[in-house]
């Protein structure tokens, strides 16, 4: 019986051992997998946004709440920072639980060249 | 050595002991790491492809910037900058909001010159826009599904412009597998885009494609020599430029996502993951206390009952790490992120058409391998040496 017991015990040993090395070979074939695929996803990815002069950057998949989180080059930051209230942006839906964050562009006014060769900064003019 | 090993392989029979408890352990600390490799898996995938937009975008982007908001310039806009030193050519895009259908489904429009145009092109099912007495559109896979459209549909006119408006037609449906944000695209010409939002010879941005090298030069030069005729209000508008080093910039912060909410949901959920694995190790487990009890009443010191455990640990959150990443590559890949990808991704449907974009290799797998082992190890080892630490009389109570 003490006998039985133990090779009960190392056979129960053997087949945990088994099931835990077959998951970590699954494991890392899945891994090679979605690696050796990546270089493949890049290049058709490249493709499209070269057609559409790259277009896409966030989370969201249309203009319809906030174009921000759809591409900060259409928009530098939430609309909702600004209408209707002040701030809005930390409520905007289409960033609560948002997955992959960035910050707002920062945008500069440069001072423009006016015709008649004046540097306009604010209200004032400079010669 | 051998007595190292020895005590190791008791920690493999230990999980075997008390299946249940190692089963309950798995389910608490795989419930809360396999949404989370997911999310982090779909951030992953879209900061790729984020990239690739960069990559493979202009080098500049031109638009109009009036009370701090981005607004559409004329394209009469395009000569001067192509006139500046070191522009190679310059685009006129329009990209604008539309909604089409019974249902107000939304889209983004965007419209390019025809010239632009490669004459053939994978990433389409069917052929780009040409020059036509009808609309000619490439519609998004989600879009398409939703609409159910097909290469060769007519869309009825679903515009106003006041100079009239045209039947559209369905010359091509963007691949699923291409990039996320072609779901709800409809590709046309620049002047059937300015049509459909009746806004002509206007345009949303410029896409500036420079030498290498002078892009810095060329920001400057469109910043501070052009100038952009006053309104016949006096209202000005002013330029704004985007480089690809300013997008790119935005890149590393994604990355960083420890500000949003998503970081702190999961802490939360690992906080309780570590609580239960305490409650199924020893807090509320007295048969593992008393056989902790018995090993010190039979000569085992606590470092070999810690040493016992730790093993016991790493084994399990192997086996919780392995079977998260297997069930995290099923739901996304063979899945498509069913319903995930709906929380993650606004504006998604529950079974979205088109290939939803995930990256497991490298970080994902390697923060939730750390994850996991923290949650199993914290609850496991401080549970042991707590029962570990008292006299054996006590632990096998």
């Amino acid at each position: 019986m003490k006998d039985d017991s133990a090779v009960t015990r190392t056979w129960g040993q053997s087949i945990l051992i088994a099931v835990l090395l077959a998951l970590a070979a699954a494991t890392v074939a899945v891994l090679v997998d979605d690696f050796a695929s990546q270089d493949q996803e890049d290049e058709r990815a490249e493709e499209v946004q070269r057609l559409l002069g790259g277009l896409g950057f966030g989370a969201a998949v249309d203009l319809s709440l906030c174009p921000f989180s759809f591409d900060p080059r259409l928009s530098c930051r939430c609309a909702a920072d600004l209408f209707p209230i002040s701030g809005g942006g930390w409520f905007c839906p289409r960033h609560a639980c948002s997955i992959f964050y960035y910050p707002p562009l920062d945008v500069v006014a440069v001072p423009q060249r006016l015709d008649s060769e004046q540097v306009e900064v604010g209200n004032a003019k400079i010669p | 050595m051998r007595r190292f090993l020895e005590i190791a392989r008791t920690g493999v029979t230990s999980l075997l002991l008390f299946p249940m408890r190692s089963l309950v352990t798995a389910v608490c600390v795989l419930a809360a790491l396999c949404p989370f490799l997911v999310g982090l898996g779909i951030s992953r995938g879209i900061q790729a492809e984020a990239a690739a937009s960069v990559r493979g975008g202009a080098d500049l982007y031109v638009s109009g910037l009036q009370m701090g908001q981005r607004v559409p310039i004329s394209q009469a806009m395009q000569l001067p900058l192509a006139r500046i030193d070191g522009v190679t050519s310059v685009v006129p895009r329009i990209v604008g909001s539309v909604e089409l259908g019974r249902n107000r489904e939304n889209a983004v429009l965007v419209g390019l010159p025809l010239m632009h145009f490669p004459a053939s092109i994978d990433c389409v099912e069917g052929r780009l826009p040409q020059s036509s007495n009808l609309n000619e559109l490439v519609v998004g896979v989600d879009l398409a599904r939703r609409l159910k459209l097909d290469v060769g549909a007519i869309i009825p006119p679903f515009y106003r412009n006041d100079r009239g408006e045209r039947l559209s037609q369905v010359v091509g449906l963007f691949r699923s597998d291409v990039s996320l944000w072609q779901a709800n695209l409809i590709l046309t010409s620049l002047e059937t885009a300015a049509a459909i939002l009746d806004q002509p010879g206007m345009a949303t941005d410029f896409l500036v494609y420079c030498r290498p090298g002078v892009e810095p030069f060329v920001s400057q030069q469109i910043q501070q020599s052009l100038s952009i005729p006053a309104g016949d209000d006096g209202s000005r508008v002013r330029f704004t430029v985007t480089s690809r080093e300013d997008l790119q910039a935005l890149l590393p912060k994604g990355i960083l996502h420890r500000e949003g909410i998503f970081n702190l949901h999961f802490t939360l959920i690992f906080v309780a993951a570590i609580f239960c694995v305490l409650v199924t190790s020893g807090q509320g487990h007295s048969e593992r206390r008393r056989e902790i009890g018995i090993l010190k009443a039979t000569g085992w010191q606590t470092d070999e009952i810690l040493l016992r455990s730790l093993v016991e640990s790493v084994l399990l959150s192997l086996a919780c790490e392995c079977i998260a990443i297997l069930l995290g590559f099923v739901w996304l890949k063979w899945l498509n992120g069913y319903w995930i990808a709906s929380v993650f991704l606004a504006g998604v449907d529950a079974a979205p058409a088109f290939r939803v974009p995930f990256r497991l290799f490298p970080v994902p797998v390697l923060v939730t391998g750390l994850l996991s082992l923290a949650c199993v190890m914290t609850g496991t080892i401080y549970s042991t040496w707590r029962a570990a630490t008292v006299s054996p009389l006590v632990a096998m109570r």
